[in-house]
């Protein structure tokens, strides 16, 4: 970093000097024309600030190139051998009289099972004026059935060793027990009583509801919690329940046992639901007990995902700087809309991710960490939900770096798009995402939640078996193209931050607005 | 147990020297008593290797354990151990700068460092036909390292912005990770900084560090733990092609530093301009891992606080409603293997005060401290152990950790097979008599963190 700074430096004395020589040179040849008009100084600095803006991004990517260069022509490690065939446990699907799907892993290496009922029930089926109402639901649930108090269900699951959640996420709502094989049924039957038969005692809403208002406050105290909800509030926009702003504590308290009554009748029965079953136990003993403590389950109304509500892309480039007066850092991510998990370009989006934040090698762990020191880490995901996904790339950075390193990040971004990725490089990364997958397979909890993705999304029956085969597919031609429609048009900056000392130098980017810490506008 | 050939099994075992397993038992569920094969070696040069054959998932995960961290730096010239965590990523003789997680990420595998006070870990874990590259990755990095001032510079500025991000920009964490430990350990090797101070990084010469690397950076002060899809004998040979070169290091003894019994509590209220909620840190001293009152205090621990029906949640969190969390653990947040510490996060409820939810806390001690526990509270905590045992040998990654600590602190890796036994032989009466030896007021150190502007003063804050 040292060394590059230097260098840098240097750059611009250069630059100075050779306009300075020209300048001269212009004057020395003519000498009797008439004097220029006088020169506005304004423009003559913005001129030079762009000049040597410009030869501080060249010096960036000749850098970083240079380096690629020297990584690319390495050796290969020494006995590498053939990749080995990944075995993808068969899931088992079968369903039950009330319409339950009942789904399968088999894994005996372990004698553990992971049990998870997933129930489409999860935070965007709220409404957007009660948007917590799904994970107060979901939240209740373990607080007691009809006919087993907290406390027994509590010692009960306790005993085995095992334990139990109940959460909400955007889609789905995830009740699981993970317990010894030997617990199974108990699990099974501890988790149907939550699901199937809940109390929702009447003491535990003021209890549950505080917790709620805490997390609020803890995803508000994090500067990552921060980028990421601000980033899906500008790409989805407010009126979409993925980009819904954080909720008030009123709102929170003003939730009744009506309303979750009412949304648990309406979205908890077998036909919204998938039952998950993966481990130490055999299909046909995990369909039996599936029938023993589902069965009497209820059937209900199909239930529609919300939908429609998402904003257009955006139009232009704005930066979104939340004020966190006592930063100590800048927080900076761009994000751009990117299309979501099954829809023509996700796979050059995994592909696109690995390039550019894959771990320590990725192009901007390479450039803003190792090259230019401005940071300790980045990185780069793309999210998705019903109504498409988010490509999210960024990291902390010294706040009076916060200039550089969005120029940087914003370079390195683009850069695929305007240049392509050589051959070379895309099966590097592809071969990468294929030795990942392996290492992904490895426990069975994963593989269930990849079934239930698959399941979930309406993906192909084959999508994770055929993962890796599509991934290799991918051409240049093809990432340079997504590359394009990614970040060829404006993008959204966000920046969470001590506002007083990051909006002045973050507006040469785009016009800046600023949130407070409930990402409503400011000032 | 996982799949694997009974006959290659009984072999490792009898190399490991483990007496009495003869065969596997036909199905996994059926084993009443799961265990992994291990086996064992040491090379001339000192390097000891951990081995763990699984063909469960074509993976591997390589893992060594450096017995150096924080304790055996000196007094200004601190930092050093945590330096290595980034330097030994940078560049060796055979790996140049950037390559070493260039490689690895291209398999698609993983690979990380941290440092503790008495130990600095190394890890990667990759599809199994990598195996061999990241032997001779770790064996160059063992051998040598690029520390140059320009090198070391660079890595400096990463740790000053590491700080900044994980200890001045996140609630909570500046507490627990630089008060806490100086105010709880007496130690000057266990209660100075991880991360040290950034001045006395600035000062090192690039010599310093050297001097540092060829003292604790060697065979004969590592281990080295491989587990999953290998074939042991090929995996040996190939251990002894790239580290078995390597020189051997200066014979170094390894000691705990001692730690005084504290006589009076430690109370101190510190305002944090981030923190969202408030929330009161209390520790106790205690012996070290796998003393007798350490696996009983450990068991109380579980009792007290894993599961949602163990006493502190049920009293704090469901009945009173003073707690939004409650987490008990021994050598958190900072593990030591030497004197330890058992820390308690207690995180208030929405208009708690920190006084109230100490005192329930306190109550429930002092109830377990005259009236003991029941048999079926330490029959709960002992299946949650197992449990834990069982998933612990189900991870690659996780077992090649066991293993490496095992070797390196324990008394072997080998002892890590049915090692949750060690528990059944504690008794309420046990628990009982260690809540009144060391969960005690003049034993305690308490931190309470609430949210509040008037901070004093950030070292090396916003800029």
């Amino acid at each position: 970093m040292n060394g590059h700074r230097s260098h840098r430096a240097r750059g611009r004395t250069l630059l100075t000097l050779l306009s300075a020589g020209l300048m001269v040179a212009s004057l020395a040849c003519k000498p009797s024309e008439p004097a220029a008009p006088p020169v506005d100084p304004a423009a003559e600095a913005a001129a030079k600030a762009k000049a040597d803006k410009e030869a501080a991004a060249k010096d960036r990517a000749d850098k970083a190139a240079a380096k690629r260069a020297e990584l690319a022509a390495l050796p290969p490690l020494p006995g590498v051998e053939a990749p080995k065939a990944v075995d993808f446990p068969k899931p088992i699907v079968s369903t039950l009289d009330n319409g339950l799907e009942v789904i399968v892993l088999e894994d005996h290496e372990m004698p553990v099972v992971d049990i998870s009922l997933v129930v489409k029930a999860g935070n965007i089926y709220a409404p957007a004026e009660h948007s917590k109402l799904a994970a107060l639901t979901a939240n209740l649930l373990e607080e007691g059935t009809k006919k087993l108090k907290k406390k027994e269900l509590d010692e009960k699951i306790d005993a085995t060793g095992g334990s139990k959640y109940a959460s909400a996420g955007d889609e789905l709502v995830y009740i699981g027990a993970d317990v010894l094989a030997r617990d199974a049924d108990l699990g099974m039957k501890l988790l149907a009583a939550e699901a199937t038969e809940p109390a929702f005692p009447e003491d535990s809403f003021e209890k549950i509801k505080r917790l709620m208002i805490q997390e609020v406050a803890s995803e508000k105290s994090s500067p990552f919690g921060l980028a990421l909800r601000m980033g899906e509030h500008v790409i989805f926009g407010e009126k979409s329940p993925y980009g819904r702003a954080f909720p008030t504590d009123d709102e929170i308290t003003a939730l009744t046992r009506d309303q979750v009554v009412a949304f648990y009748e309406k979205h908890y029965h077998p036909g919204n639901a998938m039952l998950v079953i993966a481990g130490d136990i055999t299909a046909d003993k995990a369909a039996s007990l599936a029938k023993k403590h589902f069965g009497k389950w209820k059937a209900g109304e199909p239930i529609v995902a919300p939908s429609g509500d998402k904003q257009g892309a955006p139009t232009k480039t704005v930066v979104h700087l939340v004020d966190r007066e006592a930063s100590a850092q800048a927080t900076i991510a761009i994000v751009v809309p990117a299309p979501k998990i099954g829809e023509a370009g996700y796979l050059d989006g995994k592909i696109l991710q690995a390039l550019l934040g894959g771990g320590l090698s990725g192009r901007l762990n390479q450039v803003l960490r190792e090259q230019l020191g401005l940071t300790y880490g980045v990185g780069a995901f793309n999210s998705y939900g019903y109504e498409g996904g988010m490509f999210f790339a960024g990291g902390n950075t010294k706040t009076k770096s916060a200039t550089e390193f969005t120029e940087a990040l914003l370079e390195l971004l683009k850069e695929p798009a305007d240049k392509g990725i050589a051959g070379d490089e895309l099966g590097r990364i592809q071969s990468k995402l294929s030795g990942q997958f392996a290492l992904e397979v490895e426990g069975v909890g994963v593989m269930a939640r990849k079934t239930i993705t698959q399941r979930t999304y309406g993906l192909a029956p084959d999508f994770w078996e055929r993962y890796r085969v599509d991934i290799e597919a991918a051409t240049p031609e093809q990432i340079k193209t997504s590359s394009q429609a990614l970040w060829g048009g404006p993008v959204q900056i966000i920046a969470v931050g001590n506002a007083s000392k990051l909006k002045e130098p973050l507006s040469a980017f785009g016009e800046v607005h600023v949130y407070d810490l409930s990402l409503k506008p400011k000032g | 147990m996982r799949r694997l050939a009974p006959l290659a099994l009984a072999g490792i075992f009898a190399l490991s020297g483990i007496a009495g397993v003869a065969a596997l038992p036909t199905t996994a569920s059926a084993a009443a008593d799961l265990s992994i094969p291990i086996e064992k070696f040491t090379l001339d040069n000192g390097l000891t290797v951990v081995l763990s054959e699984d063909h469960s998932a074509p993976i591997v995960s390589v893992y060594i354990t450096y017995h150096v961290g924080s304790s055996q730096e000196v007094e200004g010239r601190t930092g050093f151990a945590h330096l290595f965590e980034h330097m030994m990523f940078n560049g060796s003789k055979n790996v140049p700068e950037g390559a070493f997680g260039y490689y690895v990420d291209n398999t698609g595998g993983s690979l990380n460092g941290n440092t503790e006070p008495d130990r600095t870990n190394y890890f990667e874990t990759v599809p199994s036909n990598y195996l061999e590259g990241m032997l001779f990755l770790e064996a160059s990095r063992m051998d040598s390292l690029i520390l140059t001032e320009e090198s070391l510079g660079n890595e400096k500025d990463v740790v000053k912005e590491e700080v900044r991000q994980q200890q001045e920009n996140q609630p909570f964490t500046k507490t627990i990770l630089l008060d806490w430990p100086a105010a709880a350990f007496s130690s000057w090797a266990y209660n100075h900084s991880i991360y040290g101070s950034m001045e006395d990084l600035s000062n090192a010469p690039a010599q310093a560090f050297i001097d540092f690397f060829d003292r604790f950076y060697t065979p004969n002060n590592a281990v080295l733990s491989i587990c999953g899809d290998i074939d042991p004998a090929k995996t040996k040979a190939l251990v002894e092609k790239y580290f078995g070169p390597l020189k051997k290091g200066p014979e170094l003894q390894h000691s705990f530093p001692e730690e005084a019994v504290q006589t009076a509590a430690i109370y101190k209220e510190v305002k944090d301009p981030l923190a969202p909620v408030p929330l009161s840190l209390v520790s106790f001293d205690i012996p070290p891992p796998r003393e007798k009152d350490r696996d009983a205090l450990e068991l109380l621990a579980t009792i007290l606080t894993d599961g949602a029906s163990a006493r502190l949640p049920k009293r704090l969190v469901d009945e009173d409603k003073l707690a939004a969390n409650v987490v008990m653990q021994a050598g958190f947040p900072i593990p030591t293997y030497g004197p330890g510490q058992l820390a308690t996060l207690l995180i208030a409820s929405k208009d708690t005060t920190l006084p109230d939810l100490r005192a329930a806390f306190w109550d429930e001690l002092t109830k377990v401290q005259k009236k003991g526990i029941s048999a079926a509270e330490l029959k709960r905590a002992k299946a949650k152990l197992y449990k834990e045992y069982v998933e612990g040998l189900s991870k690659t990654l996780y077992k090649a950790a066991q293993l490496a600590t095992y070797e390196t602190f324990y008394g072997g890796a080998e002892r890590l097979n049915g090692d949750y036994k060690r528990f059944d032989k504690i008794t309420p009466a046990d628990l009982k008599r260690v809540a009144n030896t060391y969960l005690t007021q003049e034993r305690s150190v308490t931190f309470d963190i609430v949210p509040g502007a008037d901070a004093p003063g950030i070292p090396g804050g916003a800029q």
